[in-house]
């Protein structure tokens, strides 16, 4: 195959995706449309933090105490503009925001690839294996489901900060969270997973796979999963919202992400401190922010599930 | 008759609810909880402050600080050695048992009980010895002119309740024990424990009984609150009357706000970091292979990597007085002249760091409490930021005070903030706990390790010396040796805010402790 061909191959395959049913109804809506640029917006801001911050606020040997708690849009002594004001600290706060936001995405993300992983093979395995087997994998869905998220959080977080020792707790709080907040989310993975996977148990392609005998492990990962990508990746986009809404609930709480480490629940935890002494910008930008990344991804969510069910269409 | 019968029952139900509303209800907030309610078990401020309202002493401070009858009458020195107490007549513990001689012997003896935090106030005691009911004579090894003032500290206890309830030995903190004297009391003070929740909620009713004054609060409840603003927003709300640690950035709102009154006066209390300068390698770094806080170099280097005046400006929003010294003025022995900072330098920093082997700084981690100090936390953050510009690389562990202090006295820490009030406005207070060399009876707080014989042998010659004179030129020795050794790293005097409903009235006191019984409520 020459270079030229599968350029062009490369590029149907772009023009394929521009063509789909899925690119067509996002731009019919302006508010998708709308959450996705925004969210891409987040999305970059956060992950090119280090190179887009104007400040390294957590190297804390280039942050001065003497700029500390300064309004947004002032300048320090040495010349420093700070859009967004400082903390108490002296930290800029956009910059914070936009590690924040980082350290935000990355729990929330890692937490629902996790539970996603996790609530899938359990949902697979329910519906090839069947019996009691099924049966025991539900009800535990169903007793997990019975405990608020928030709760399973706390309670894996409780365990791991009076089991590690603190020299190595900070460092690990970011898996900690992933960990707790993704096993506080695998339930809907699991039913969905399992339900399409029962249907798709059923069809010939499936039995003649079982009757060639096809291992048990490619039946499950190479005939049945594609076709129950669907719902993972519907239940994936809704629950991320979600999950960065309870990782910053449980930092706000202050069993969360660290202050050497924030994330978006951290900084309003943080700033919330200095809100009645009317310090409104540590704390107000950061929640903005949020409330701006849960939405856009939420609406996000909201047009993939309906784009993706045929019985709306 | 049945009328009669009627009009007496509503009479007695209007009586009983005009009491109630009547009834003075005092709703007190603080950062964090009492550690213990064993008042023997935990030498820290916010515990003896707790315990204050339900235990007596044999003599007590006026909120002006000075020394007057509690329990015991009158005292008087014998002889050098000896102190003769007359103990209050009439006087009985919650339950109702009588207060006598014996019950002070018991308390002393406790203090004195190897799990006791309070061995130093009671360490120069040698014989208690009970003359009558009301009569006691105390001899010491040697003459001890301040024992009084360590007496404002020594609660007493119930004889028969402590060994009916089986809590004759105090509960050891640092190995969480609980005994029954942990979570119920039986003292003599202005109040009685009602119920106790810990870090909810602690109930104290009127002590009908007590014998210092009526006590005008029918009710005191207490609610730690751990985290400023929901404290201050409390106080706003009418949710607690009085707070005894507003956070500072708050004090121009709460001062500007109708029906809320603050209070303000410098804190006998001083803040600083401790350095562990015997161990042999860091706890928190232990691939560096050996413990630079042992060299002076180092020690100096961090003190001066430290800018104290922009902590008191932009943390403590002026509400503090940095410190050279750690024990604060009005402490006697506190010296103008040796509470001087040795300037901030960075670069004269780096250049000792270097000069100490440590060109390139080293790993460590600044243990912290984060519900003890006037903005503990942030100060922490703020050393830790300072103390990567020179290089030294800490990471910062801060924690809720119960376990930042149960750390420290299992010797886990290398590096951590404390701070320290002077309970008996002596010197040689702060020497018994914090510079002399660590051991069973003495040196209990003294964390940082620092051990210097010279010093020790002073200190024990300061315990009895009584020429004023040669005792002050002592203290001045030890003052001047440990701040040239670098012993600790001192940030700050606190300054003591109280914030409250401006019906309610009630002395500030130095020492940051709340007279409740003194309190009135228009």
């Amino acid at each position: 195959m020459s270079e030229s061909q599968q350029q062009a191959q490369e590029m149907s395959l772009i023009a394929r995706a521009f063509d789909s049913d899925l690119w067509h109804s996002f731009k019919e809506s302006k508010v998708t449309m709308l959450a996705g640029i925004i969210t891409a917006f987040l999305l970059i801001t956060s992950f090119a933090a280090p190179l887009l911050a104007p400040y390294t606020p957590f190297d804390p040997g280039s942050i001065s105490l003497w700029a500390a708690d300064l309004p947004p849009m002032s300048v320090d002594e040495d010349g420093n503009t700070y859009l967004m004001g400082t903390d108490n600290q002296g930290r800029d706060i956009l910059s914070v925001i936009m590690y924040g936001m980082r350290t935000s995405l990355i729990v929330g993300a890692g937490a629902i690839i996790f539970a996603a992983i996790l609530g899938s093979a359990i949902g697979l395995i329910s519906a090839y294996f069947g019996g009691w087997l099924d049966s025991l994998l539900m009800r535990i869905a169903d007793v997990q489901l019975s405990f608020p998220a928030i709760l399973v959080a706390l309670l894996i977080n409780g365990v791991a900060k009076a089991t590690l020792s603190p020299n190595v707790l900070d460092g690990a709080m970011m898996y900690i969270l992933i960990f707790s907040l993704g096993m506080a989310a695998w339930v809907p993975f699991a039913r969905s997973v399992r339900a399409a996977a029962m249907v798709e148990n059923q069809k010939e392609y499936v039995l003649a796979a079982r009757i060639m005998g096809v291992p048990v492990r490619s039946i499950l990962l190479r005939h049945l999963l594609p076709n129950v990508l669907n719902p993972i990746l519907v239940i994936a986009t809704v629950n991320l919202a979600i999950s960065i809404i309870t990782e910053a609930t449980l930092s706000f709480l202050g069993v969360g992400m660290p202050q050497t480490e924030p994330s978006l629940g951290t900084l309003i935890r943080v700033g919330a401190n200095f809100l009645m002494s009317g310090e409104w910008w540590i704390t107000l930008f950061p929640g903005i922010t949020l409330v701006i990344l849960v939405l856009s991804v939420n609406l996000l969510g909201d047009w993939l599930r309906d784009a993706m069910n045929p019985r709306l269409k | 008759m049945v009328k009669r019968k009627a009009f007496m029952f509503l009479f007695v139900a209007l009586f009983a609810l005009t009491s109630a509303a009547n009834a003075k209800t005092l709703r007190w907030g603080f950062a964090s909880d009492a550690l213990t309610m064993d008042p023997h078990s935990q030498n820290e401020s916010p515990t003896i402050n707790m315990l204050r309202q339900v235990y007596g002493t044999l003599v007590k401070r006026t909120a002006g600080l000075k020394i007057i009858p509690d329990l015991a009458t009158s005292w008087e020195a014998a002889t050098p050695t000896t102190w003769i107490f007359n103990l209050r007549k009439g006087v009985k513990f919650h339950d109702g048992s009588a207060f006598t001689a014996e019950d002070v012997k018991f308390s002393l003896e406790r203090a004195a009980h190897p799990s006791s935090d309070y061995k130093p106030y009671v360490n120069t005691i040698t014989g208690i010895k009970i003359i009558n009911k009301y009569k006691i004579k105390i001899t010491t090894k040697a003459p001890d002119p301040i024992l009084p003032s360590y007496f404002t500290y020594v609660f007493i206890m119930d004889k028969q309740w402590s060994e009916k309830q089986g809590v004759t030995a105090p509960a050891n903190f640092k190995a969480n024990e609980e005994s029954y004297a942990v979570r119920n009391t039986n003292g003599t003070g202005p109040f009685i424990l009602v119920s106790r929740e810990p870090d909810l909620r602690t109930v104290f009713k009127r002590n009908p009984d007590y014998y210092d004054g009526r006590v005008k609060i029918d009710k005191l409840v207490y609610t730690p609150i751990k985290e400023a603003s929901t404290r201050v927003a409390a106080l706003l709300s009418n949710e607690i009357d009085f707070l005894n640690d507003p956070p500072v950035q708050d004090l121009a709102r709460l001062k500007a706000t109708r029906g809320i009154k603050v209070m303000s006066t410098p804190q006998i209390r001083t803040i600083f970091l401790g350095m562990d300068q015997s161990a042999k390698t860091l706890r928190s770094n232990p691939d560096l292979g050996k413990n630079p806080l042992a060299d002076k170099r180092v020690r100096e280097a961090m003190y001066r990597a430290i800018d104290a005046v922009a902590i008191q400006k932009k943390i403590m929003r002026g509400l503090s007085v940095p410190a050279g010294m750690i024990t604060a003025p009005g402490v006697h022995g506190y010296d103008k002249n040796l509470d001087q900072r040795i300037p901030y330098s960075p670069k004269v920093a780096k250049r000792l760091l270097a000069d100490a082997g440590y060109p390139n700084g080293f790993k460590i981690r600044l243990d912290c409490p984060n519900d003890r100090y006037i903005n503990d936390e942030a100060i922490c953050q703020a050393a830790v930021s300072m103390l990567a510009r020179i290089g030294v690389r800490a990471s910062l562990n801060a924690q809720p005070k119960s376990i930042h202090f149960k750390s420290l006295s299992n010797s886990e820490s290398d590096f951590y903030m404390l701070g320290w009030g002077v309970a008996t406005l002596d010197s040689e207070y702060v020497f018994r706990y914090l510079v002399h060399t660590r051991s069973p009876k003495i040196g209990a707080w003294n964390h940082a390790n620092y051990s210097n014989s010279e010093i020790d042998a002073l200190i024990l010659s300061i315990q009895k010396e009584v020429d004023n004179k040669k005792r002050d030129k002592m203290i001045h020795k030890v003052w001047k040796t440990i701040g040239d050794d670098i012993t600790y790293l001192p940030l700050h005097h606190q300054v003591i805010n109280w914030a409250m409903s401006d019906k309610v009235n009630i002395p500030i006191q130095a020492l940051n402790e709340t007279y409740f019984y003194q309190a009135t409520i228009d």
